[in-house]
């Protein structure tokens, strides 16, 4: 398969001018934005007051206050999810307006250009985590004084490897859109696993064990125990390349396992005629 | 080139009482057997519900047959032009829709400036920065007949485009496609259609769709 840069590039930047477009005419999302990001500033500060010390969860070797806690915990389940569930409202948009007739028209290009059409949606998720980290470093100071450079891009690879088995996720839901159209089972599932299984607001080792396995199953969970050992922002550890080729690993098969479903869920739809539903 | 051999479409109703207890299936296009040579016009006459929306949407690639085979030069574009009006993102202004679409179809050689030119041909250059959703239905099928012709595609498949045009609109559209598109730039085109009048102004081969089978 050729890569032709600029043809890429081009559709890349065709598809985030149109979604600024259409997002700057909807008045009402700045609007939401600043009402949201206010709401779960004030929830996490008042569910975290008068705790300042470090709480050391010892049974997941992590060493976090409460606030730093349930902020991560917001923090990674807000933009994964909205990075999967913009990528199956987009396919729905498309197959219930006929622009999946334009979209769709070569069928090389089906895959990139559903990605492409979540990018922008992953860049305003990606704005609001930098939004948060610089409300953690102006609240927790001192935690963040001692970060090392390189342990920061270690861990931004981290990010990006998890934000393709997060694509991969939001591509098997879109196969489900694309055969179903209604009811994502799959956001359903990634949701239950993101918010009860992946440590991001209740520890899994409190759970019975014989289903604290799921936690291995979510890219999320592997971000969320990354991120909330502040040691590994001071220096790189020493399982870096361990850890990372295991969530490496992991990611690229949700990533390959996502491709593969979308382009048979077209090729059924296109077989049963409901690809178009206008 | 495109050659249908034997194709035969179905559509399965897929409701949980169906399913149990018998399928329904409706056959839409039954052993269609057809050669579309390159640089040459067809008109595809049939009644509503003939089958003529499936056979295009099968030589565009938005479906696929149940049996039989469609096979096409290497590489080859085509354009599906409907009726349908909800193929444009509708706050986004002509322009930029016409950019956004043109931008995905690899012609990267047209400028603002061609897209004016065409604007300006079917009377829209005033309509450019108004939002689509504010656009008659004729003007916003006049879009996506330039949208069309930007793709600048080796197929161009016309699903019964003039239906909602005044008469003058569908005149200038037939006598533009003809001239233009038939006899000027020699470009392959099927033009579907229920309204025989039209095979008077198009011209092309004639090929006839009755409930699924063609009629040569």
């Amino acid at each position: 398969m050729k890569l032709d840069i600029k043809r890429e590039t081009n559709e890349l930047f065709a598809f985030l001018k149109k979604d600024m477009l259409i997002s700057i005419s909807y008045k009402a999302n700045i609007l939401n934005f600043i009402i949201f990001s206010i709401f779960i500033i004030s929830f996490i500060s008042f569910f975290s007051s008068g705790i300042e010390t470090l709480i050391p969860f010892e049974t997941s070797n992590q060493k976090i206050s409460i606030f730093g806690f349930f902020l991560s915990g917001a923090i990674i389940v807000e933009t994964s999810l909205r990075l999967v569930s913009s990528m199956t409202a987009t396919v729905r948009f498309y197959q219930m307006s006929g622009i999946v007739e334009e979209i769709f028209s070569e069928k090389d290009r089906n895959v990139r250009r559903i990605i492409y059409s979540s990018t922008y949606s992953s860049l305003i998720a990606l704005s609001r985590v930098i939004f948060y980290l610089l409300l953690a470093i102006f609240i927790e100071k001192e935690l963040f004084s001692s970060l090392d450079l390189y342990s920061l891009l270690a861990s931004c690879l981290f990010i990006v490897v998890t934000y393709f088995g997060l694509t991969g996720i939001g591509l098997i839901a879109c196969s489900y859109t694309i055969l179903f159209k209604q009811g994502n089972l799959v956001i359903t599932m990634f949701l239950i696993v993101s918010l009860f299984f992946s440590n991001s607001f209740f520890l899994v080792d409190q759970l019975p064990p014989q289903i604290q396995f799921v936690r291995y199953l979510s890219p999320i969970s592997y971000l969320l125990d990354y991120f909330r050992d502040i040691d590994k922002f001071v220096s790189i550890p020493a399982n870096f390349n361990e850890i990372f080729f295991q969530i490496l690993f992991m990611n690229m098969i949700y990533f390959i396992f996502g491709v593969i479903s979308v382009k048979k869920a077209i090729n059924i739809a296109k077989v049963r005629g409901n690809l178009i539903f206008y | 080139m495109i050659e249908l051999v034997n194709v035969k479409k179905s559509f399965v109703d897929f409701k949980l009482k169906n399913i149990l207890i018998a399928p329904k299936q409706r056959t839409i296009l039954s052993n269609i057997s057809i050669k579309i040579e390159n640089n040459k016009a067809y008109i595809l006459q049939g009644k509503n519900g003939s089958g003529k929306t499936t056979l295009l949407k099968l030589i565009a690639g938005l479906l696929k047959p149940d049996d039989g085979t469609i096979e096409t030069d290497k590489d080859y574009i085509s354009s599906y032009v409907s009726t349908s009006e909800r193929s444009f993102f509708w706050r986004l202004t002509v322009l930029e829709n016409l950019i956004f679409f043109n931008n995905l179809n690899k012609n990267e050689n047209v400028q603002k400036e061609i897209i004016y030119e065409h604007l300006n041909k079917y009377g829209l250059s005033k309509y450019s920065n108004i939002e689509f959703m504010k656009l008659s239905s004729g003007q916003k099928r006049k879009v996506s007949i330039i949208r069309a012709l930007l793709k600048d595609p080796d197929l161009y498949l016309f699903d019964e485009v003039s239906n909602s045009l005044d008469k003058e609109s569908k005149e200038d559209l037939m006598q533009f496609v003809n001239e233009a598109l038939i006899i000027n730039q020699k470009k392959t085109i099927i033009w579907a259609t229920h309204d025989s009048q039209e095979e008077k102004i198009i011209n092309g081969e004639i090929i006839k769709i009755k409930k699924g089978f063609i009629q040569q």
